[in-house]
This record gives structure tokens, C-alpha cells and sequence, in this order.
């Protein structure tokens, strides 16, 4: 059997179609597969991900007889895309030491200050105290000491410990005291010096140490340290416990990094953007000078860095001189994200305001070329790299059932979103702009502050669920489901993804399942609506002008991404859906189908549209 | 208020010998970290297990420690730790404290945990 293979190479995915052409030089769709795309797109890398497309797609069809004639790759919109985030608010970077967490169970509770010792050696008697206990101090000892302390008139009011057991210690005192405990770099902690120890009740948080006031008050200081005493208030707020010790006059020094500005060079006039002002000032700016010529950020600043590391992850997988990078896109959103406490003894982070920027920079030299020359040297066959993108993913989405002309596709992969608009009399208009998937697993990685892109990418795709006992499950829409069996110990009490074939996966982060899913949706919603909008605006769509939006790409494949779109394009009185491509595979498959669908329109010597199913 | 004394106990069985009273100890402090009450007793075979109010029980054994909970169908240990290291006990009693109060376990199940 002859078949023709219809291959688009994603910045995550590679996918591919598979069809004969019938006699009357209709395409017959026979299989489809796909594969994560290996290495970066536009390499002869790609080669490997394209065989493992195709094999999965041939093992299904028997593999037997068949002969490649003719092989189409994308012609990949010649962009290349990136994303960075830093913080906008001011970065506390100071030499003061502070703990300020939330260990399961401090002991006592209440307000101790004091001067710093460490409990094997304590000073002479006459200050008031709080005691530094290591890890090496065994608790029953810790506790014997401090009574023994106690009996012979030390003024000891607090304790700061390094393992867990703050309850333990406190236990066996004859007068409670605040204790921290779980201070993993306690040999940190300097000694001599003054020292708030604060241990709230359970269910409050701290009150003296997150109040700029409070701190000034503990420590005696004027109000030309208020300044500094809301940096530190500012990171206790919400903690459970806390300590602050005051450090020598002079030791402490306080940089703040300006948040700086971003300059948006467009074909109207250039504008430059405090990026303080928020992503929707910047993102003003970006319509407003017209067709964006480049972004740059101000040197020595956070957006500075950002923008700096965009161009030089570009310039690498463009292979050109980072000189040469002219940014056509940028897409910036709110978000927050987590900054490590300098001067935190306990891995303290405190939640800054930030800003998530993707970029995106047109090429001038078409990728695929590399990758049609490396696939026709391994399948032995004829490979063309043709067709423009999004016009390719148009063609492959008219196959979904309800489609006609005027009609517009929105593809949202993982590096970028493209746009088309075709109408009735076949011309097609098309727009690339930044910001994707990878943008919005991004975002949910730094405001949960997960560590891991793996992670957040499984929190983006699948629903919540809580493990709430060890027979039953609790679903993010408040559906319960009791299970045959009881749930294996790492899950008991956890929140979980829930893919819909495969098991659970741990989320490990400390927030509720209803925080989560929160940030999950804020997330999509601003990169995906942000985006949508953009793209309708560029294309100039009015809902006279469009019969409706299909959705494809690999955003769209998840539970939820589509349905934020049909809800807010709704509202604008337009239908907008995700796509279902050859009525068979979803939003997948767009780009891959249509190359065929065009091969045989060109063999046919005619150009047709309208539903294609 | 409850006091101390009015909270439910967790039974933790041990064998009685030396080394096993150590980890029931450990096991015990474990608990009271999490700020529940255990109560300490020697068990005379290792099926005489007490669940006590809240329906768990600790049984350690010369060789190995269990949270046992009374819900589960057949055998009732939901995860055993095959260790000499104390740590390890201490670490068993948070999370039998930790499974009572409803909290997520320590997530580093390692390889001297022993899933059922």
C-alpha cells in the first residue's frame, strides 16, 4: 500500500498522520501517531521523535506492505519562543537573621526576648535569655538543662532548636516557653545577640514579629528602621512562629534590586514600561507601538536579566549571534512567585509579586529544512517541508464536524500560539504570538512554588483530588468516590493529580487542593484568554466575520483550557469550541491532517473548503 | 478544655524486652511530638493488639515496628518499619499521630519502610 505521511515537529509533540489517496485522489485516512518531539525543533534531532511517530502509527496499522511515497513535514512558523520570571516588588537581600516557619509543632506559645546562647555553655547569669539548642543536645537533656537553668535564677524565656522537638522540650520544663524548632541551619543562629522568640496559639499566626512596629518595639529602634522592620514583618506574616535576632549595627547591609524597565521598540515609536506597573501596562504598550521591531530590559535590573536570558536561549537554538535577536512578541502576566528569605535559617520563602514574560523572535531562515533533508536520507523517500502553519492547522481543523468559512484557529502548543483567520474566498490571515503552554506551567510552578516543571505540568493537565480518609477520595467539583481498598500510606492525607488512565501522583506542595486549583485556572485563564483575545484583535475578528473559533493543540487537550475560551468568547457572541480533527482525534492532529488534505487539493488541481468530514 | 489526660490514648504494644521498650519509647515520643497521648504496655503475644478509642495501636516487635489501624479489612498493619535505627520509631509515632489527626504521612517512605 502507498501512504502519504503528514508530519508537524512541535516544540514538545511531534505528530503525524498516515493516508492513502483513493482513486478519485481523495485522501483516506488511515492512522495517526505521535511522539515527544526530540531535541530542540528545527534540528536534525527532531529525526528520532519522527520515526517514533511514525512506527507508533504503523504498529497499529500491521506495519505490512507499506510504502512511503511522499512524506510533508511543517514549513514550522519560523519563531522561536521563550519565557522568564522574576520578581517586580523589591528583593529583600539582607545579612539579619530571621526564622520565620511554620513547624508542625513548635512548643508552648507566647513572646520570649532575650540575648542568644548556646545551651551547653551558658553565660553568667543576669540577661535575659534565649536558648540555641543544636541537634546534638538530646531533648531530655535540653529539658534538664533548662530547669536546672531555671532553678539557679537564669532568666530564660525562649528557645530556638534545631530537631523537631519544640513539644518535647516544653513537656518537661516547669514554665513554658516559646519554642522554634526544625531550624535545619541553626550552627547559623549568632549568639550574644538580642533575640524575639514568638510561638502563636494554634490557629493564629504571628502578631508581635509580622508587625513592622512590633519588631521596632521589641528592638528599640527609631523610625528610620521601619523601613527595614516591614521587610522582615512582611516575610513572618501568616507563620505560625517566628524569630528575629537583631545583628550588630553595620552587619546588617539591605540591596534592593530595581524591578526595572522594559523598552518595546515598534514601527510607531519606542516605549519604555516600568515593570512595576504591571503586565497590563506593558502589555498596553505592546499593542500600542505598533509592530513590535524588539523588546530590551534595563541593565542590571530583574526584567534586564529576564530579557537577556530570552535572547541568549534564542540566539543558541536559532544558532545565530545573540546581537541578532530582534524580539516580534512579547506576552507578559502578574503573577507571584516565591523568593528564598536571605538571612533565613529554615528555608523561609516569602511570596513577592512578579512577573512572567514570554518572548518570541521571528527567524530569518526556515528550521524544517534540516530536519526534510535528515528524514529523506532515513526513510529513503521524498520529503517537502511546505505549508504555512496555521494554515495548515485551518485545513486540518475544517475537518472538524459544524466548521465553515469564515472560520479561525487558535493553536496553542507548548512555545507559542498561532492564529488564522480564512475567509469564504480562501485568504487566510495569520498571526504568531508568545506565550503557550509552557508559559502557563511556569506560572503554576513559581506561584506554588513546586520546584519542578514535571510537576506542574501534571497539576496543569489533570484534575485534584484529596485523599480526605483511607477509603475515600474527595474530587476538586466536591465529588467523593470510596475505594476497594484502603490507600497506600504516601497518599493518606495528600493532594493528588488524578490522570484519567494511571495512577494518582503525589503533589508535593503545602497548599490546600482549593489554593491549587486556584492557581491552576488563573493561570490558564490569563495566558490562554490573554492570548485568544490578542489574537482575535490582530486578526481584526468581529463576530460578523467569523462562524467560530476552534481550539487546537496540545493547550487545548486538557479538561478544562477549551472550556475557559467557549465561556469568555461566549459572552462576545462567538462560538468557540475545541477542535475535533477528522472527527476522531480531538485537538490533535490539525497541522499533520492538513498537510494531506493540501498535498491532495494540489493533486486535484482545486482548492476546496467548508467541512471536510 | 481537654486536658493531657482526657485525650485518647494510642496503645503502643511492645514485647517487653529491653531493646523493644527503647523503640516503643521512641515510638511514644514520636506521638507526643505530634501532641497525642500514648500509652506504653507489653503485649504478650503479637495478635494482642488493644486499638484503643481512636483505632490504631503500635506494635513493636524485636525486629520491626507497625501502625496498625482497626479499619483495615484483613491485616490490619498499614505499614511496617524494619529498622534498628530509633529515628526511625520516632519517626513511626509522628505518623501514627499524624494519621490520627487526619495530616498527610511523612512523605519519605524510604526502603526501610515495608509496605503491606
Amino acid at each position: 500500500m502507498d501512504v502519504i505521511i503528514g508530519i508537524d515537529v512541535g516544540n514538545s509533540t511531534t505528530e503525524v498522520a498516515i493516508a492513502e489517496i483513493t482513486r478519485t485522489g481523495e485522501p483516506n485516512f488511515l492512522v495517526s501517531g505521535m511522539a515527544e518531539t526530540t531535541g530542540i525543533k528545527g534540528t536534525a534531532e527532531n529525526v528520532r521523535g519522527v520515526k517514533t511517530a511514525i512506527f507508533a502509527a504503523l504498529e497499529k496499522m500491521g506495519r505490512k506492505g507499506i510504502v512511503i511515497q511522499k512524506m510533508f513535514l511543517n514549513n514550522a512558523t519560523p519563531v522561536i519562543a521563550d519565557f522568564a520570571m522574576d520578581t517586580i516588588t523589591e528583593t529583600i537581600v539582607t545579612d539579619s537573621t530571621m526564622i520565620g516557619h511554620n513547624p508542625g509543632t513548635p512548643g508552648g506559645h507566647g513572646i520570649g526576648i532575650g540575648y542568644t546562647f548556646d545551651l551547653r555553655s551558658p553565660p553568667g547569669n543576669g540577661k535575659d535569655l534565649i536558648a540555641v539548642i543544636p541537634g546534638s543536645v538530646p531533648f531530655l537533656d535540653a529539658a534538664a538543662e533548662l530547669n536546672r537553668l531555671d532553678d539557679a535564677g537564669y532568666r530564660v524565656y525562649g528557645a530556638i532548636v534545631q530537631n523537631d522537638e519544640g513539644t518535647l522540650i516544653n513537656n518537661r520544663l516547669k514554665r513554658e516557653m516559646p519554642i522554634v524548632d526544625e531550624v535545619e541551619q541553626i550552627e547559623k543562629a549568632p549568639l550574644g545577640m538580642l533575640c524575639a522568640v514568638e510561638v502563636a496559639a494554634p490557629g493564629y499566626g504571628v502578631e508581635a514579629l509580622s508587625d513592622p512596629y512590633g519588631i521596632a518595639g521589641i528592638f528599640k529602634l527609631g523610625v528610620e528602621d521601619i523601613g527595614y522592620c516591614r521587610h522582615i514583618a512582611k516575610a513572618l506574616i501568616g507563620n505560625r512562629s517566628a524569630v528575629v535576632i537583631r545583628t550588630p549595627e553595620g552587619a546588617i547591609s539591605e540591596r534592593v534590586i530595581p524591578a526595572g524597565s522594559v523598552g518595546i521598540a515598534g514601527s510607531r515609536f519606542t516605549e519604555s514600561v516600568a515593570v512595576d506597573a504591571g503586565a497590563d501596562r506593558i502589555m498596553r504598550a505592546v499593542e500600542a507601538v505598533g509592530r513590535v521591531e524588539d523588546v530590551t530590559g534595563e541593565p542590571g535590573t530583574n526584567i534586564g536579566g529576564m530579557i537577556e536570558r530570552i535572547k541568549v536561549g534564542m540566539a543558541k537554538q536559532a544558532d545565530i549571534k545573540k546581537d541578532e535577536i530582534r524580539i516580534s512578541d512579547l506576552f507578559a502576566v502578574d503573577t507571584r512567585t516565591a523568593v528564598r528569605v536571605q538571612g533565613g535559617l529554615a528555608g523561609e520563602h516569602v511570596m513577592e509579586s512578579g512577573v512572567g514574560v514570554a518572548a518570541m523572535v521571528h527567524a530569518d531562515h526556515m528550521f524544517m529544512d534540516k530536519v526534510a533533508a535528515a528524514l529523506g536520507e532515513e526513510f529513503k523517500a521524498p520529503v517537502r517541508a511546505s505549508g504555512v502553519e496555521a494554515e495548515m492547522a485551518l485545513l486540518g481543523a475544517l475537518t472538524t464536524p459544524g466548521t465553515a468559512l469564515p472560520l479561525v484557529v487558535v493553536d496553542v502548543g507548548a512555545g507559542s500560539a498561532d492564529a488564522a483567520l480564512m475567509k469564504e474566498d480562501g485568504s487566510v490571515k495569520s498571526v504568531h504570538l508568545a506565550g503557550a503552554g509552557d508559559l502557563i506551567t511556569m506560572l503554576i510552578d513559581a506561584e506554588l512554588n513546586i520546584g519542578s516543571f514535571a510537576a506542574a505540568e501534571r497539576i496543569k493537565r489533570y484534575p485534584l483530588a484529596h485523599v480526605d480518609s483511607l477509603y475515600r477520595i474527595r474530587y476538586e467539583n466536591g465529588e467523593a468516590r470510596f475505594l476497594e481498598d484502603a490507600c497506600e500510606p504516601r497518599y493518606y492525607g495528600r493532594t493528588v493529580t488524578v490522570p484519567e488512565n494511571g495512577p494518582p501522583e503525589v503533589v508535593n506542595c503545602d497548599f490546600s487542593m482549593e489554593k491549587i486549583r486556584v492557581v491552576r485556572q488563573e493561570a490558564k485563564k490569563k495566558v490562554l484568554l490573554g492570548n485568544v483575545f490578542r489574537a482575535l484583535e490582530k486578526l481584526d475578528v468581529g463576530k460578523d466575520d467569523c462562524k467560530g473559533v476552534i481550539l487546537v493543540g496540545g493547550s487545548f487537550l486538557d479538561f478544562e483550557g477549551s472550556r475557559f475560551v467557549t465561556q469568555a468568547l461566549a459572552e462576545k457572541k462567538l462560538s468557540a469550541g475545541k477542535g475535533n480533527i477528522r472527527s476522531v482525534e480531538g485537538p490533535r492532529n490539525a497541522v499533520a491532517t492538513g498537510l494531506i488534505l493540501r498535498y491532495a487539493e494540489l493533486l486535484n488541481g482545486m482548492v476546496k473548503h467548508g467541512n471536510r468530514t | 478544655m481537654e486536658t493531657e489526660h482526657e485525650r485518647p490514648t494510642i496503645p503502643v504494644g511492645c514485647a517487653g524486652t529491653e531493646r523493644t521498650l527503647d523503640f516503643a519509647r521512641e515510638v511514644a515520643y514520636g506521638i507526643e511530638e505530634e501532641r497525642c497521648v500514648s500509652e506504653i504496655f507489653v503485649l504478650s503475644r503479637a495478635e494482642d493488639i488493644r486499638f484503643g478509642t481512636l483505632g490504631v495501636a503500635v506494635v513493636v516487635l524485636p525486629a520491626s515496628g507497625s501502625l496498625h489501624i482497626a479499619d483495615l479489612k484483613d491485616d490490619t498493619r498499614y505499614y511496617t518499619v524494619e529498622s534498628a535505627d530509633p529515628a526511625q520509631y520516632r519517626r513511626l509515632g509522628k505518623n501514627t499521630a499524624k494519621y490520627v489527626k487526619n495530616h498527610h504521612l511523612d512523605a519519605d517512605f524510604d526502603g526501610r519502610v515495608v509496605m503491606k
